[in-house]
């Protein structure tokens, strides 16, 4: 195995102290990347000013093109989302070790990208003020929202997945912001205190964390498979050529996943090798990222070539128009972008060699992510675009506006990342030191 | 010498002999059928197909999955899991026998359908079809064989006649044990994802031509993975159902422990609530858009109940006694209703009694819902019926022919256990 | 009552302290521990957490309301959308699930504060920072004529320290 050529951690101290490393005072670099990420996200914000002093003219969204790079971005971070869920709570329950090296980052990362998800629809509304419509209260005009919309099955789906997420992320946290605490010497200390809720690690706490983190994976490994459906469904009920067909759920879950997890490549590989984590997050967590990477994609390409099939099996002239449309007219070089990224690109991770190879890896991992904003924008642009009447085709390109935007949801959502970093343990301390006793006490028998 | 392998035993007489008497039976239907009622006879025929061809196949995809993930829970089950693949070879051979049928079971070799004449043609669509089980077979043969081999060193030294015959090609070249066990490792990790691949490629193509054919102008970008995942679904009921009910048997004594059956229980339960999810985002969807040519399928099947203007409560029973929804219903409630609510806890997986018959209740669901998948397309139920009926009958030839194919898979399981070791290897063997 | 506490340096070691311990008749235990173990938690023998009530409780509601709030209010309003009925059920049942999974999580991690955390957060003179690092603790409450056997069965067991503390 090349882990072994790799540092191994010796001790639990040595864990404790290798993690919490990364929580000493911040370099230069980090600081400048940090102000240059809030600049990009002011840029962002003051686009977003523009665009609701100005009103949706702005943007390049006109008719027939209703939802654009908006509600594309959405889709794609909240797909983004999933993996952290992926990672925490299914493979908790499949009991799956590995797992232990990048949990928390990826649940951080789920954290953030559910809340630059959840901008996108505000930004979305155009009237920013009227956002509280989408919750049910008592109003003068005696209605309730409408809860046969997959829109409000939305907001209760993405509502629902941001908390639990964070429930999640501060539930696994709480024993390591116990560590930190009992190390730290600075400002932080009164925040671990009040966080760390008296933790102190006796087994009775110990019993009942085991029992609340169990049930909460119980409960998002069902809720992430509900929550990217609900957004296809967003999709899917309409009757938009291209867009009604039934296997959009399970196709966007692995879509989900699949970004997620490249994300999670994109996002730790510079952190470990930034802070030094090597003896913690091996090859061979790379190579079974690699392997989702490898399955998620094979199920998506499955689901490209059947939605191709079924739009011609259909014998239906709109759904083959919008398939022959999307793959070869005005949007062809996004489908084709598309379908390149997650397709071909990734073939080469069914190479052991190419999984444990960090570098390709982490290559690979941002196509993916480019691949995975394009499948998206194919999807909503190609449908909207080319509908049942000729003479209502257009074409969309975004205006400065909407890409402004964009760039700054990254710088957002990276931002949070990075100020995660310094203040929270990136690695969950408690379950690798678990592993490392687990290993040393099989090697004692 | 580790002496971890369990001999072949001899067939035991008595299971074989009733298998052998229900195949004999299920032969005796075919032929009578086929000189009284083709129609129908080809009808029972197809559906029982589906059944068990999905689930031999999925068994193996099943064992593919165990070897992907490195999972070394589950012991000596996966030799359970390696003997249901037996019968992979007569869903080939039995396909003929659709073939035979074509022209009473399959509409467009009467009338070409209008935009997939190419598609749906006797000669292009047989010939895929058969190429893809061909290709499973091979793969799977070759499959079995990789697993196999490493055992059959030790085995025949004690071996004499044909078996050894079978043995000594079966090891030719061989490298030692422990460099066999290896290289089995090694080779069937590769050849489990080309099996996994495969078998969701091919039976998605089954699926679109065997059962969406049936109802040629409905389409649903999903039924071919749903069916496909039943089909992987059903041999995880039948391992957990097998294990179950052999676990006091010679190889297996001690090795279906609690824990195993637990992990057994976790995977039907988790399993069966993602066929629920493939099934309900087929249906939610379908349900929204409301256009006929979509919700047909589900009309014929589920009734106008579940549409979308008459999710009502007034005239529930009456709508509910409309052809075959109540048999539908009940194929639903024994593949997810029974397996979540019954093994959501943790001491119903432990139980052997409480397992076996989920997993037994499961393996039925399945058959009953094939029987919906092909039935209500071939005998639709606008032909004005009474309440409650089947329209189309469950009699002698449903059941013989059930029974038949019932016979001939048990009979390969218990065959390939009697020509090949180590399908209960006593220690924990094979890794 | 009197206190010992040994420090141990793994789980396992931790676990033969308290399996001793068990013998010997000593069952007032507590166990610092750095990491979950379900080894130290079978060797106390204690019974599954009642986190799990929590959940029970905060699935059945949340189930309920999506169904209730839905039916109810779509009748309130009053207005037919799309041809469907007021009673959607298909439709209402995303929303009872969606609230279900949130008001199952939130009650199980207030089910975990009330019955791990906030009833706990006193201060506790025994914990040292040690505990969330890399040492066990174990901690025997006993007779003050006891304590004697207590020190030797957690020297016996190989505890790096062994202490009586004040309580």
């Amino acid at each position: 195995m090349a882990a072994i050529t790799e540092p191994v951690a010796a001790n639990a101290n040595q864990i404790n102290q290798d993690i919490l490393r990364v929580l000493t005072p911040p370099s230069s670099l980090y600081v400048i990347s940090v102000l240059l990420l809030m600049g990009v996200v002011g840029a962002g914000v003051a686009a977003l000013a523009y665009q609701t002093w100005k009103g949706f003219g702005v943007t390049g969204l006109n008719h027939p093109v209703m939802w654009g790079v908006y509600i594309t971005s959405f889709v794609f971070w909240v797909g983004i989302a999933h993996a952290g869920t992926l990672i925490s709570a299914i493979l908790y329950l499949f009991r799956a070790k590995w797992r232990s090296a990048i949990n928390r980052g990826a649940e951080a990362m789920t954290v953030f990208a559910v809340i630059t998800a959840a901008l996108f629809p505000l930004i979305h509304i155009g009237r920013l003020w009227k956002v509280y419509f989408m919750l049910p209260y008592p109003n003068q005009r005696g209605l309730w929202v409408n809860f046969k919309s997959p829109l409000i099955w939305d907001v209760f789906a993405v509502n629902t997945y941001m908390i639990i997420s964070i429930l999640f992320l501060y539930v696994g946290l709480i024993p390591d912001i116990a560590a930190a605490r009992d190390k730290c010497t600075d400002w932080r200390r009164n925040l671990y205190n009040i966080l760390a809720l008296g933790w102190r690690g006796t087994a009775e706490q110990w019993r009942h964390h085991a029992r609340t983190v169990l049930h909460l994976s119980g409960l998002a490994t069902p809720l992430v498979l509900s929550v990217h459906s609900v957004v296809s469904w967003d999709f899917a009920v309409s009757l938009v050529p291209g867009w009604h067909t039934t296997i959009f759920a399970p196709y966007f879950v692995a879509g989900a996943i699949f970004s997620g997890m490249a994300m999670v490549i994109t996002l730790m590989v510079p952190v470990r090798k930034a802070f030094g984590l090597e003896a913690h997050i091996r090859s061979e967590h790379f190579d079974n990222m690699g392997k989702f990477i490898v399955l998620t994609s094979s199920i998506v390409a499955y689901s490209y070539a059947i939605e191709f099939f079924m739009a011609w099996y259909s014998a239906n002239p709109f759904e083959q128009g919008s398939f022959w449309h999307r793959a070869f007219g005005d949007y062809w070089w996004a489908t084709w972008i598309m379908i390149i990224c997650n397709v071909v690109i990734p073939l080469p991770l069914w190479i052991k060699r190419v999984r444990v190879n960090v570098v390709a890896l982490w290559v690979i991992s941002i196509f993916i992510n480019l691949g995975m904003w394009f499948e998206r924008f194919v999807i909503i642009t190609t449908g909207l675009s080319h509908e049942y009447n000729p003479a209502a085709w257009g074409y969309y390109t975004p205006s400065w506006v909407e890409l402004t935007i964009l760039l700054a949801s990254f710088a957002w959502f990276l931002m949070w990342f990075l100020l995660f970093l310094r203040i929270f343990p990136i690695v969950a301390i408690q379950e690798v030191k678990e592993s490392h006793y687990e290993t040393q006490e099989e090697g004692a028998h | 010498m580790t002496t971890d392998v369990v001999q072949p035993s001899s067939l035991p007489r008595g299971p074989a002999l009733l298998f052998g008497v229900l195949a004999l039976v299920g032969l005796v239907t075919l032929f009578y059928g086929l000189f009284a009622d083709s129609e129908r006879t080809y009808r029972v025929f197809l559906h029982n197909w589906l059944l068990w061809a999905a689930l031999s196949q999925g068994a193996l995809v099943l064992s593919a999955a165990f070897r992907l993930t490195n999972a070394s829970w589950q012991g000596p089950i996966h030799r359970v899991v390696d003997s249901l693949a037996a019968y992979v070879p007569l869903s080939l051979v039995l396909f003929g026998v659709i073939y035979l049928g074509r022209h009473e079971l399959f509409e467009w070799t009467r009338h070409p359908i209008h935009g997939k004449e190419w598609w749906f043609s006797e000669g292009f669509t047989f010939i895929r079809d058969t190429i893809a089980l061909l290709w499973m077979t091979l793969i799977s043969g070759f499959y079995v064989y990789l697993s196999v081999r490493p055992l059959l060193g030790e085995a025949r030294e004690n071996t004499s006649g044909s078996r050894l015959a079978l043995y000594q090609r079966w090891t030719a070249g061989w490298r030692g044990e422990a460099a066999e066990r290896e290289l089995a490792v090694r080779r069937l990790r590769k050849l489990a994802a080309v099996l996994v691949l495969s078998y969701v490629l091919a039976y998605s193509l089954l699926a679109i031509d065997l059962i969406m054919s049936l109802a040629p102008h409905w389409v649903s970008s999903m039924f071919p993975a749903y069916y496909a995942w039943g089909g992987f679904l059903s041999a995880i009921s039948m391992t957990a159902l097998l294990c179950v009910l052999m676990r006091n048997s010679e190889g297996l004594r001690g090795e279906i422990t609690t824990n195993r059956l637990h992990d057994l229980g976790k995977m039907i339960f988790a399993f069966s609530i993602f066929w629920m999810y493939l099934f309900w985002s087929q249906y939610i969807v379908i349900w929204y858009g409301n256009m006929p040519e979509e919700t047909s399928f589900i009309l014929a099947r589920l009734g106008s109940q579940f549409l979308q203007d008459t999710w009502y409560l007034e005239g529930f029973w009456t709508r509910l006694a409309e052809p075959y929804v109540k048999i539908t219903l009940l194929a639903w409630i024994l593949l997810w209703v029974v397996p979540f609510w019954v093994l959501l806890g943790q001491r119903p997986k432990k139980t052997p009694a409480i397992l076996g018959t989920v997993a037994f209740g499961s393996v039925l669901g399945f058959w009953i819902e094939r029987y919906v998948l092909v039935t209500p397309s071939l005998v639709p139920p606008e032909s004005g019926a009474a309440p409650n009926t089947l329209l189309a009958p469950l009699g002698g030839i449903e059941v013989g022919l059930a029974l038949g194919f019932l016979g001939l898979f048990f009979l390969c399981f218990l065959t390939f256990g009697h020509v090949f070791p180590g399908l209960l290897p006593a220690k924990s063997g094979v890794r | 009552m009197a206190q010992v506490l040994g420090v141990l340096s793994t789980p396992g070691g931790t676990v033969a302290a308290v399996e001793s311990l068990k013998q010997a008749g000593f069952d007032n235990l507590e166990v610092y521990s750095p990491v979950p173990s379900h080894a130290i938690e079978h060797a106390l023998g204690k019974g599954p957490s009642w986190v799990r009530l929590w959940t029970l409780i905060g699935g059945l509601t949340g189930v309920a309301t999506g169904y209730l709030m839905t039916i109810w209010m779509a009748y309130d309003s009053g207005v037919v959308i799309g041809g469907k009925p007021f009673a959607s059920i298909p439709a209402y049942t995303i929303i009872a699930f969606e609230l279900t999974i949130l008001f199952g999580g939130v009650l199980t991690v207030l089910g975990l504060m009330a019955h791990g955390l906030l009833r706990t957060a006193r201060r506790d003179p025994v914990y040292r920072p040690s505990f969330s690092n890399d040492e066990f603790g174990c901690l025997v409450r006993c007779h003050s004529d006891q304590i004697p056997r207590v020190q030797e069965l957690l020297q016996g067991a190989g505890s790096m320290e062994v202490r009586v503390v004040e309580g």
